[in-house]
């Protein structure tokens, strides 16, 4: 793993639903209680797109939500990244021939990192976080490379 | 004289907000602070898990049950099992019997805390939400090792239960009783002791008797108005069929009733207590015995492809009453009719009913007081005054924050 | 004062009569070291009847309104409503399930809502899922499908009106990735 260099503010992150039966977004909850204490990290809970760096969706996406999550992305800056969290959003998980089921997210917004699970440990989530930081670092690397 | 200026604010409340995960929208028209019409939309979660389950075999239906929702992880499986063998004529062995009356209970612990946290981040005890839930981590160990797993625990099988409990797991079991029987003393002094809850959820989100049975209400919703409803003691199964259990309501308690949200945590944290008697029966008298009445799948699978019949299996989940209706007809081995009824399907009338008059900063405490749970739902709903303008539900939720400080200055506690 | 499960039966068919064209009382044996039992009560009846017996069982005790589904057989559409009375009595609880076939040129049915405010939710999904019309039902807004939803789409019909060619696989096999890259397969 490298070292982080050049994201120097601490993360934040911004979580959408859509259409998850709640199981992974009470262990993304639980990945921030004292037991594993993510937010010794820096890793916060946002409440609005504009200000996050990276986005945690769960489920699998019914077709009302498949506009919002793409309004959603767009309104990140960037650098940003996409977690898929769950068997839902990796693949389809149990729904998998439903009538109102748009499929899994990578179909609607770019996806960087997936955590299979049903649902995944609170570790495997913060992992995937920390992998989704040291992305960042190497997309800021580029904007400033260009800019510079 | 002059219409009051009218402002329509819509007022999202989560999914993005860390602690209500679910994708809701009550639309509210609010005139200055307090709120005059309601409107509840529900739907944005639907995933026609009814339809595929029609189509699939009873054992994957009973795995797609278990991920209709997260929290109440253990209820629909319970109550498709319970349907399941009433509708087939298969009795599960002795042991099982009791098995599975433990798994629900620990869920029902967890769930519990879990709300309990969840409204003190709503009133702005950010601190008791941590607390709260580090507390859950014990019931979720527990958990972990009797079934595998903190959520969806794959544990119930028609005809009884897939994993046995060793003694082991049985004395863990006892540990966690003692060290819960410690942790609902605190929380009683925390919550029902202290003067700052009190004066903030006294008389909010109040529902009289009437209303309650007018609305369909189940679950705490309808025990804290003072209805004596509870799955457990009208129509039990399994254990509880030997236990008499009783519904716990605040006039059993306290001596009167009022329905509104302080009866909500008490009738809570005294169900967790019972939660842990229950518990305790179950390990002193658990009867030997095989787990499973047909250990074999395919045996299993082939005599429901050959039996016909049709049953209502119900449960009292942490929410309320889970009810599956179940229709085998005998030519597929998997279910031809299953309709699913989630605690939360009618509690949320309740809003609509508890919002009227209401103050903004309230929202937040009548939203979380039923314990939501829109997955089991689908449900939306979405707070706009009278303007049609959004509410952030940042701005709701600092108006129920700001609403606590000048109470506890008002009450000259914790200066 | 509590009525067994065949007195509240015998109040039915005073108010029914002919109506009723077939019930069955079932018992089911619960429990391991105290066994004891409880009685619940199917009947069909002809649906001119739904109305008045509704109106029989809230005048019996203020029921609780467990379900409300339907089932696509064929040319009918056979509607099942389930209520529990009594039901703040250990093991006291009657449920009480009252089936009728609706011929599906005429799906048609009055609302319970006069009766019951809580029952909206239930007859909205039903309006939605099956197709039905409720006479008297205030609000008829989709409940759980998207406001957007093609008409004519009732997804637990079973005729034409079926949604089985609204759904979406997303599993994907290896052959058929293979396949979509353009390679050889096997």
């Amino acid at each position: 793993m490298g070292k982080l260099t050049s994201f120097k503010r601490s993360l934040w992150v911004f979580h959408a639903s859509g259409g998850s039966c709640n199981g992974c977004d009470i262990e993304i909850i639980a990945a921030l209680t004292p037991r594993y204490d993510a937010e010794r990290f820096g890793i916060k809970l946002v409440g609005s797109p504009r200000h996050a760096d990276v986005l945690l969706v769960t489920g699998a996406i019914p077709r009302d939500f498949a506009d919002k999550l793409r309004r959603i992305y767009e309104q990140m800056p960037d650098p940003k990244a996409v977690i898929a969290v769950g068997n839902c959003g990796t693949s389809g998980g149990v729904f998998y021939d439903s009538y109102n089921i748009v499929g899994p997210i990578d179909e609607i917004i770019p996806v960087d990192v997936y955590v299979p699970g049903c649902p995944p440990r609170p570790e495997a989530i913060v992992d995937a976080v920390v992998k989704a930081w040291l992305k960042l670092e190497k997309l800021e690397k580029q904007l400033e490379g260009k800019e510079g | 004289m002059s219409k009051v200026a009218k402002t329509t604010y819509y007022v999202p409340i989560g999914p993005i907000h860390p602690a209500l995960k679910e994708p809701i929208r009550v639309e509210a028209e609010v005139e200055g602070e307090k709120i005059v019409k309601v409107d509840v939309k529900r739907g944005f979660a639907h995933r026609g898990i009814e339809y595929m389950g029609m189509k699939r075999n009873a054992i994957q239906t009973l795995y797609l049950s278990e991920r209709i929702c997260g929290i109440c992880s253990i209820s629909h499986p319970y109550a498709f099992v319970i349907g399941s063998e009433k509708a087939l004529g298969i009795e599960a062995p002795p042991r099982a019997q009791y098995i599975r009356p433990i798994i629900a209970e620990l869920e029902r612990i967890h769930s519990h805390i879990l709300w309990i946290g969840v409204i003190a981040h709503e009133i702005g005890f950010d601190s008791l939400l941590f607390w709260t839930w580090k507390g859950r981590e014990k019931v979720l160990d527990v958990l972990e090792l009797i079934t595998g797993n903190r959520i969806n625990y794959a544990m119930y099988m028609i005809g009884g239960v897939r994993r046995d409990l060793k003694e082991s797991h049985i004395k863990a079991l006892r540990d966690m009783i003692t060290y819960y029987w410690e942790f609902t003393e605190h929380m009683k002094e925390v919550f029902l002791s202290d003067p700052v809850y009190k004066a903030r959820t006294r008389g909010v989100a109040q529902v009289p008797k009437d209303m309650a049975l007018k609305l369909n209400l189940v679950g705490p919703t309808a025990r804290a108005a003072g209805l004596r409803m509870d799955i457990r003691q009208d129509i039990p199964f399994d254990a509880y069929a030997d236990m008499d259990v009783k519904a716990v309501v605040p006039q059993d308690i306290v001596g009167e009733v009022r329905g509104d949200a302080y009866d909500a945590t008490m009738v809570r944290i005294y169900e967790i207590e019972q939660s842990l008697d229950i518990i305790e029966y179950c390990i002193d008298n658990l009867p030997e015995g095989r787990i499973l009445a047909i250990p074999n799948y395919i045996a299993l699978l082939n005599k429901i492809k050959k039996t016909a019949g049709e049953a209502i299996g119900a449960h009292e989940a942490p929410r309320g009453e889970v009810v599956h209706y179940l229709k085998y007809d005998g030519t597929r081995d998997g279910p031809s009719v299953w309709k699913v009824i989630a605690p939360s399907y009618n509690n949320i009338n309740s809003w609509g009913y508890c919002l009227l008059g209401a103050e903004v900063a309230d929202i937040p405490v009548v939203v979380a007081y039923i314990d939501p749970c829109m997955c089991c739902n689908d449900r939306v709903a979405v707070v706009k005054d009278s303007t049609g303008k959004i509410l952030d539900y940042s701005i709701l939720h600092r108006k129920a924050v700001e609403k606590t400080r000048a109470l506890e200055k008002e009450l000259e506690v914790r200066k | 004062m509590t009525l067994t499960a065949e007195g509240i039966f015998d109040r039915l068919k005073e108010e029914l009569g002919d109506a009723i064209l077939n019930y069955e009382f079932r018992e089911y044996k619960m429990g391991v070291k105290r066994p004891r039992t409880y009685k619940e009560v199917w009947m069909e009846i002809d649906k001119n009847a739904f109305k008045k017996a509704v109106k029989t069982i809230f005048e019996i005790d203020y029921p609780h309104l467990h379900f409300i589904t339907g089932e696509d057989i064929g040319e009918v559409i056979q509607m099942i409503y389930s209520f529990g009375l009594f039901h703040e009595h250990p093991w006291g609880e009657v449920s009480i399930v009252i089936k009728f076939d609706l011929p599906k040129n005429e799906l048609v049915l009055p609302t319970i809502t006069d009766l019951m405010l809580g029952a909206e939710t239930n007859e909205r999904e039903i309006r939605e899922m099956l197709g039905i019309e409720f006479d008297g039902l205030k609000n008829k807004r989709h409940l759980f499908l998207p406001d957007d939803w093609p008409e004519g789409k009732y997804p637990w019909r079973r005729d034409e009106y079926g949604v089985d060619d609204m759904i979406k696989h997303t599993h994907k096999s290896v052959k058929n990735i293979r396949e979509e890259r353009g390679e050889q397969s096997g």
